[in-house]
């Protein structure tokens, strides 16, 4: 009796840890089931979308680009858009996707405040995270989950179908929004532009 | 029987028990728990307690130096010289004439690179800030001991004495926050000659406490050689930022680097630039940049043509952006090892140099093609365009046509107009937009021309002739018997005697590329030349702008709207 209820309750524990709500597990299994679920969620902002060849994203860069809504991008890397009215400050998003096989696969978005000083607190990165976390339950649903990474601290997740989003915060500045083609994400990227998604060592997860 | 089994499987429950909600807890906790680095408020609940945390914490005072290789502000430095350039070529490089400002010295408070500028280095200023407070309040709290505390304390008044140098030199007048805790809302400007005494007293004190270790785990931080060559640049800009010059103690602060004995000239040039360059006996501060770990670097990407991707086997392709002006080039002897051949009909280059000229080959063999080069178009007004003179060869400066090598700034620079920056080793197979040359910031060779200007300016020529003559060694050209000579972008000119510009022009060759330009020729009263190294230019609205206000950059707009109590620099 006595062994079997320390069975009982070591397993229950396991149990616990393994299968329970812990982030990571959380994280995994709500992968899983996306993936099985079949369903193709493409699409990422201004009319750009996972698959889309190089040449049409070349195509539509120019075409926002003579409307004056896109620019040539800090550091000479990126694509800038300013945000004006969507977060609680004024706000500058880089992009620049990773092209696998000459598509977009991965889209790698940073973010920062436009008017950071390091006397305003109110612009620096954990509160612009929480300002583009809740500009995006709007525009892709209210199912971010959080988890919490060893390095880059409290990270959100969304996964629809194929598409994750991850959003985290580089430093006291600059938060990164990275939308992943998680069906393609095994192959190697023709071009990464932003290095290691954070959210990919999540086997470091705390 | 029966009550002790029962006693005893209550205890065993209660034990039980308590695993599972002590289990259920450690469970709950790990939930919920938020370790995350919250940058508004700094409590000791996450500030880093042992050996190994204090180094983690330092590395972001270092992540900080990212954007330096390649990023805005080596775009603001190197573009508004005599020595870079992005053309505009057609649709490429346009974007709403931002590179182009730059050349022509008429920026203005919404180009973006002026606000990167300004989050380079309040960012790293901000990071230092941050980490010196949570070191002394470890102190405060008897957590740390002093003495441990104060190292580290005076490496990350160093890292921000860096950052505040270049906020002083590229802004001029910029706020003062020193401490993290306690700073202001909005604060006002403080004048440039206050900053500069500000950084020159905090590092005099700083440095001296910094470690005289030159090894691994000195590599890619500062130490006390890196904090005297910080002083020394700040020194040898004295007069342009505070009005009174400090040739003396550029001199001193040099000797301590020299006469340490701890760093040499390398015998080949280039062991400074190559992709495992981390051995370097040159460098004293150096950015680790790496194609995983510490990505930033990406000169590559930028500078070569779209078809020099078959030249190295790239794994993406490079963008037909960055080059050289052709004066610049020209100023170095064709026998100067640190300019490299061009390829050639017959071969590709055979001697690597600071440069990528010429025709250019495919690794697998045969001329790289360039099937949308430019085609002339001779009614083209106001200039007709003669188009790329070989055709589809790929020829990077058009090497041997007789042509300029850049036709114009825009709006229509042919395709392979330009020489291209080779100076950092483009690995076989590489990534272009994520180098692993290490980037030094502080150099040994550029310790010798400072001292080297120095002793010029001290009236002791011949001192400085011996150290400029120890460069030109390695580069394997003559010896210079006199300082003086014309400038490399205006050899029409005869100069007065006493000029110096042998020493201008020999710091161009040597630091080329390596985010210095813009300061020499601000230090030399140069800067405002502008109109004799500028390309000719046609996109509507462009302007070459002239006066001793364009020396230091305008606020942007965006970081003037988020404190009332800046002041925009005058003239913009």
């Amino acid at each position: 009796m006595k062994k079997t209820l320390l069975l009982l309750v070591a397993l229950m524990i396991i149990g616990f840890y393994f299968t329970g709500c812990s982030p990571k597990t959380k994280y995994d299994r709500r992968l899983k089931h996306e993936l099985a679920s079949g369903v193709r969620a493409d699409s990422l902002f201004m009319g750009f979308y996972f698959g889309m060849p190089d040449k049409d994203f070349y195509t539509r860069c120019w075409e926002l680009n003579k409307k004056g809504l896109i620019k040539q991008g800090g550091n000479n890397t990126t694509v800038e858009y300013e945000i004006r009215n969507e977060l609680r400050y004024p706000c500058v998003m880089n992009f620049y996707p990773s092209f696998v096989k000459g598509k977009i696969s991965e889209m790698p978005v940073r973010f920062v405040y436009s008017g950071w000083a390091p006397w305003n607190k109110e612009l620096t990165s954990d509160k612009l995270q929480i300002d583009i976390l809740n500009w995006y339950k709007k525009s892709f649903g209210d199912e971010f989950i959080e988890v919490e990474h060893p390095e880059k601290g409290k990270a959100f997740v969304d996964i629809s179908g194929n598409r994750r989003i991850s959003i985290f915060k580089e430093d006291e500045l600059h938060v990164w929004a990275v939308f992943t083609d998680m069906l393609v994400k095994q192959e190697k990227p023709d071009s990464s532009k932003f290095g290691t998604n954070p959210i990919d060592n999540l086997k470091d997860l705390k | 029987m029966k009550t002790k089994d029962n006693n005893i499987m209550r205890k065993t429950l209660i034990r039980s028990g308590l695993i599972a909600v002590l289990a259920v807890g450690l469970f709950t906790q790990s939930c919920t728990k938020l370790d995350e680095e919250l940058y508004s408020e700094v409590t000791p609940d996450n500030f880093f307690k042992t050996q190994e945390e204090f180094i983690s914490a330092l590395g972001a005072a270092y992540t900080a130096f990212g954007n330096y290789g390649t990023g805005d502000i080596q775009n603001i430095i190197e573009c508004s010289s005599d020595e870079a350039v992005y053309p505009t070529r057609g649709q490429d490089w346009d974007d709403g004439g931002t590179q182009r400002r730059a050349h022509l010295h008429a920026y203005g408070v919404e180009d973006s690179y002026i606000r990167g500028t300004w989050e380079f280095g309040f960012g790293g200023v901000n990071t230092a800030n941050r980490l010196i407070y949570q070191f002394t309040s470890l102190v405060e709290s008897k957590q740390v001991e002093q003495a441990v505390a104060d190292a580290y304390v005076a490496e990350l008044q160093t890292v921000r004495g860096f950052f505040y140098w270049q906020l002083v030199d590229l802004f001029g007048n910029v706020p003062l926050v020193t401490d993290f805790a306690k700073a202001e809302a909005a604060p006002k400007t403080t004048p440039r000659k206050d900053v500069y005494a500000f950084i020159i007293g905090d590092l005099e004190a700083a440095v001296p406490k910094l470690t005289k270790n030159v090894d691994g785990t000195t590599y890619g931080r500062m130490n006390y050689y890196a904090g005297q060559t910080l002083l020394a640049k700040l020194y040898l800009n004295a007069q342009v930022y505070s009005g009174t010059a400090q040739w003396d103690k550029v001199i001193t602060a040099c000797d301590e680097v020299i006469n340490s004995g701890k760093y040499s000239l390398e015998s080949d040039y280039f062991a400074n630039f190559n992709v495992n360059n981390s051995g370097s006996k040159e460098f004293i501060f150096a950015i680790p940049y790496d194609q995983v770990f510490f990505q930033g670097f990406n000169l590559a990407v930028r500078t070569l043509h779209y078809g020099s991707q078959d030249t190295y086997k790239l794994t993406a392709q490079p963008w037909n952006g960055f080059c050289t002006l052709e004066e610049f080039y020209n100023s170095y002897d064709n026998a100067d090892l640190r300019k490299g051949d061009a390829g050639t009909l017959v071969s590709p280059a055979t001697k690597r140099g600071n440069f990528i000229a010429g025709y250019q080959y495919k690794a697998s063999g045969g001329f790289v093609m360039d099937d949308g080069f430019e085609k002339p178009n001779l009614t083209r007004t106001p200039a007709p365009l003669l188009g790329d003179p070989d055709g589809a060869k790929l020829n990077l400066g058009n090497i041997g046509s007789g042509q300029p090598q850049i036709n114009e700034l825009g709006p229509q620079a042919y395709r392979q107009s330009g020489v291209r920056v080779g100076k950092w080793e483009i690995a076989i197979g590489s990534k272009p937009d994520a180098m692993s040359n290490d980037v030094a910031v502080f150099r040994y060779a550029d310790v010798l021309l400072m001292k080297a200007e120095a002793l010029f300016r001290k009236g002791n020529t011949a001192g400085a002739l011996t150290l400029v003559n120890q460069i030109r060694l390695r580069a394997g050209v003559s010896a210079l018997t006199t300082l003086d000579g014309k400038l490399s972008y205006d050899l029409e000119a005869t100069p007065a005697a006493g000029n110096g510009y042998e020493l201008f022009n020999e710091i161009g060759r040597e630091m080329f590329a390596e985010n210095h330009r813009r300061q020499d020729l601000v230090r030399w009263g140069l800067y405002n030349d502008i109109a004799k190294w500028a390309l000719p230019f046609y996109n509507p609205g462009d302007v070459i702008k002239t006066g001793a206000y364009l020396t230091i950059l305008p606020l942007h707009k965006d970081n003037l709207a988020s404190n009332p109590n800046l002041v925009q620099n005058p003239g913009y």
